[in-house]
């Protein structure tokens, strides 16, 4: 279905992109409401997911190459199952792309311009999300190399700059929570580490041919961590400079922490500015999953050419997204509560280990009657 | 020695042209005549030689007008074909360079050459160009552009995809990284493609100064490039939806100066800006006596009347017309800085209906069309999108000649290696070490 080919680099960007955004600026309010002081500790814990992820969508990729997640799903569990599979993924695709186009909605419309309607906002972003992908992967893959420099480099102004605010002794004390709470709050980072499952639907369109290699996955591991280290460290920052308890109270942490800045009178203020950064990203994130969830119906339904879905899931996600959550609470509460258990416990992490499962026994009891 | 053989052994070997024209019927041989060629006729061969003998008049070469430079080469290309391959050659003396000689135009019957150094040039992207130039059908070629216009990738688009420059130097530079050459006879200038974004900030004098000099002046280049493109929609954006950026005091003196103007922020903007574009047209079209007229209009009477009038605010002023520098100092070549007033009106309105984020939208919209660009195959963001980290040695900065040893991957094909000298060392020992010579009698 995909005729464009991207590299391998290409790809471990793309990931770091599609994890950065919500991770930053959704996460460090609950997890700093939930822990504390500690919440910079949960930030990193919760890689390990991610991680196990990769490790599944890695370990798949090798034993079905040249398929997509939606195809060898059909390839394991037979036609019928396969294809209900897949379409139940394609579902997901668009359940958490419209979360992340709701989710820039609501951060515009809250932050930066309150008297806009949100859907100015939703409309823009999905029109341009949907031009870009018909342009095609090998293209819109390619902004990435851009936004993601931009994007990195204004994550790290925003956590440093703020120093001459930050007291080390907010950090204290230390490690007080429970083992059993660092694990449910790493659950809920680990969902959105868990979007790495995304990645099983480029692996086909690589350059590299034959199987992806180890040094894909130990690169795609160390994107994860560099998520966590970046979220551990907007944690740790925002912990130093308003202390735990007022930290877990902010709407957005990461953007009041660029409040602070104020750089020899020149560069204060540069909120707008992150967020416009943000909004880059986050775009990236949304061409990924728009571009899975249509590739993944082409696949599932057997289509050869993907570009007439696009108007009519375009439409259909901005009908889905205008009907998510009202209210930034409420969207909040359902992403911290609802949302993390159901994404890291079915589709991204259980499903696949589950038909990775099924796949070994299989090629074993076939290995057994030959 | 049959006679169509002997026409054929005389224009391989002993001709000093790589492809002659051949005609074989009359009607073509009289075209030829008219057009003061000769023809070279063996006694029994169906087939004549079209050899050159008009004396055409020619301009003298001048110093190149809109690509100058302080230091490095001053020659620039004329209105003659034959001149203009006469100066590629003498840049560039390697037996691999070919050209090919092609008859576009039903009426005008321009000879249009095709130049690329045959171990160089991707074969494929020199066989799509033989395919399009055979396509055209048109009654008159009369300049560089028109053939732009017919062969390049994209139907419609606002960036540049074929390059055009005046210089020898340049188009040498070009034909060395494996791109070709289309020399239109009548036309100054010379095209090359594959291009790339990135070659029309790159000026000919950057491979003539100091390389550290050279990345200053390279991120100079870019900086312009942010400010003429962005910096007038910046600032209505700032000024309408964001004021906490700016600075307190810069605040007070901005809203004290926009106390008395009456319009919006946005139609102060682009008052100005169709100003300064009706100026620079006016600077162009004017007689040269007459131009300095326009100078005093433009700066005295509209600039400083208008904010005493109180239509424009003093701080605009000085926005646009540090739009309006970087505007040319960006464009090493004017296909660059004529079409950059497009992107700026499309921020200036996006930034003020939609602030940072509307310029965010415009941002992001112009990268997906830029990386969607092909330039005769070649990803019209290389090397920055798709990232070739190996070739940024000549984007945002310059390394040394010595250290410049690859031509660009994704349009050189064959013989990529194009520096093998060693890092310059010096291996004499420093002179005040010497053992000191007793000074001979002389």
């Amino acid at each position: 279905v995909e005729s464009g080919k991207i590299t391998e680099r290409d790809l471990v960007y793309l990931m770091l992109t599609v994890l950065l955004p919500t991770v930053l600026f959704f996460l460090p309010r609950i997890s700093l409401h939930d822990m504390g002081e500690d919440a910079w500790i949960v930030g990193q814990l919760a890689g390990i997911w991610g991680i196990l992820v990769a490790w599944v969508v890695v370990a798949l990729a090798r034993r079905f190459p040249g398929m997509t997640l939606v195809e060898y799903l059909q390839a394991i569990l037979g036609r019928p199952v396969g294809k209900l599979l897949g379409f139940l993924y394609v579902v997901w695709f668009m359940v958490f792309g419209t979360i992340t186009l709701r989710e820039a909605g609501l951060f515009l419309n809250i932050t930066v311009m309150t008297e806009t309607p949100i859907d100015v906002f939703m409309v823009t972003l999905l029109a341009l999300a949907m031009y870009a992908v018909y342009t095609g992967l090998a293209n819109w893959v390619r902004i990435n190399s851009v936004v993601l420099g931009t994007l990195l480099l204004t994550l790290v102004l925003i956590i440093v700059l703020p120093f001459p605010y930050m007291d080390p002794r907010r950090l204290l004390p230390m490690g007080t929570c429970s083992t059993g709470s660092l694990i449910t709050a790493s659950l809920v980072g680990g969902a959105w580490r868990g979007e790495s499952i995304l990645a099983s639907m480029f692996i086909p369109a690589l350059t590299t041919t034959g199987k992806v290699s180890f040094k894909f996955l130990r690169n795609f591991i160390i994107a994860i961590l560099i998520v966590g280290l970046l979220l551990s460290g907007v944690e740790a920052a925002c912990t130093m400079v308003f202390g735990a308890t007022f930290a877990g109270d902010l709407e957005f942490p990461i953007f009041s922490l660029a409040k602070m800045i104020n750089l020899a009178q020149v560069f204060s203020r540069l909120e707008a500015l992150a967020v416009v950064i943000w909004v880059l990203g986050t775009f990236i994130k949304l061409c990924a999953f728009f571009y899975c969830s249509i590739i993944g119906l082409a696949q599932v339904l057997g289509f050869k050419d993907f570009h007439f879905l696009i108007i009519p899931m375009g439409v259909l996600w901005l009908g889905i997204s205008q009907n998510q959550s009202g209210n930034i609470v409420a969207f909040s509460n359902f992403i911290s509560q609802s949302l993390a258990g159901q994404g890291i416990l079915s589709f991204e992490l259980v499903i696949p280990v589950l038909v990775y499962l099924i796949a070994v026994v299989l090629r074993r009891r076939k290995e057994a009657e030959t | 020695v049959a006679p169509a053989e002997l026409t054929d052994y005389v224009n391989q070997h002993l001709l000093p042209y790589y492809a002659t024209l051949r005609v074989v019927d009359m009607v073509e041989m009289q075209r030829w005549v008219m057009m003061s060629k000769m023809i070279l006729l063996i006694d029994g061969s169906p087939v004549g030689l079209v050899l050159d003998a008009e004396h055409t008049p020619v301009r003298s070469i001048t110093e190149p007008v809109n690509e100058s430079v302080v230091w490095g080469p001053r020659d620039s290309f004329v209105e003659s074909l034959r001149m203009n391959t006469a100066l590629i050659r003498s840049h560039l003396g390697d037996p691999k360079l070919k050209s090919e000689n092609y008859i576009l135009g039903r009426r005008s019957n321009t000879l249009v050459t095709l130049m690329f150094v045959e171990d160089l040039a991707k074969p494929e992207v020199v066989q799509e160009v033989r395919r399009r130039l055979s396509r055209i059908d048109i009654d008159a070629i009369l300049d560089a552009n028109t053939l732009q216009e017919l062969i390049q990738d994209q139907r419609y688009s606002l960036f540049p995809l074929m390059k055009r420059s005046e210089r020898p130097d340049k188009v040498t530079a070009d034909l060395l990284e494996g791109r070709f050459a289309l020399i239109v006879d009548g036309s100054p200038q010379v095209l090359t493609a594959p291009s790339v974004f990135i070659e029309f900030v790159q000026s000919a004098e950057d491979y003539y100064l100091n390389p550290i000099i050279v990345t200053f002046l390279r991120l100079l280049r870019f900086v312009a490039l942010f400010i003429c493109t962005i910096v007038p929609g910046l600032y209505v954006a700032v000024t309408t939806f964001h004021q906490e950026m700016i600075p307190v005091p810069l605040i007070y003196s901005i809203a004290g100066t926009r106390e008395s103007v009456p319009f919006p922020a946005f139609f102060e903007a682009f008052l100005l800006l169709v100003g300064f574009e009706l100026l620079v047209e006016a600077g162009i079209r004017l007689p040269r006596a007459v131009g300095g007229a326009v100078n005093i209009v433009g700066a005295l009477i509209l600039g400083q009347a208008a904010v005493q009038a109180g239509i424009v605010s003093p701080i605009l002023v000085i926005v646009i017309g540090l739009t309006a520098i970087a505007n040319f100092a960006v464009s090493t070549t004017y296909q660059l800085s004529i079409m950059l007033r497009v992107p700026r009106l499309v921020y200036l309105i996006t930034g003020s209906m939609l602030g940072l984020y509307g310029m965010a939208v415009t941002f992001l919209f112009f990268m997906i069309h830029m990386t969607s660009l092909r330039s005769f195959g070649v990803p019209y963001l290389e090397p920055l999108a798709p990232l070739r980290v190996r070739e940024l040695n000549d984007t945002f900065y310059r390394v040394p000649v010595w250290r410049q040893r690859m031509r660009p991957g994704l349009v050189a094909e064959g013989d990529l290696k194009r520096n093998d000298s060693p890092p310059p060392h010096a291996s004499v020992e420093s002179t005040d070490q010497m053992p000191e010579k007793q000074r001979g009698s002389q």
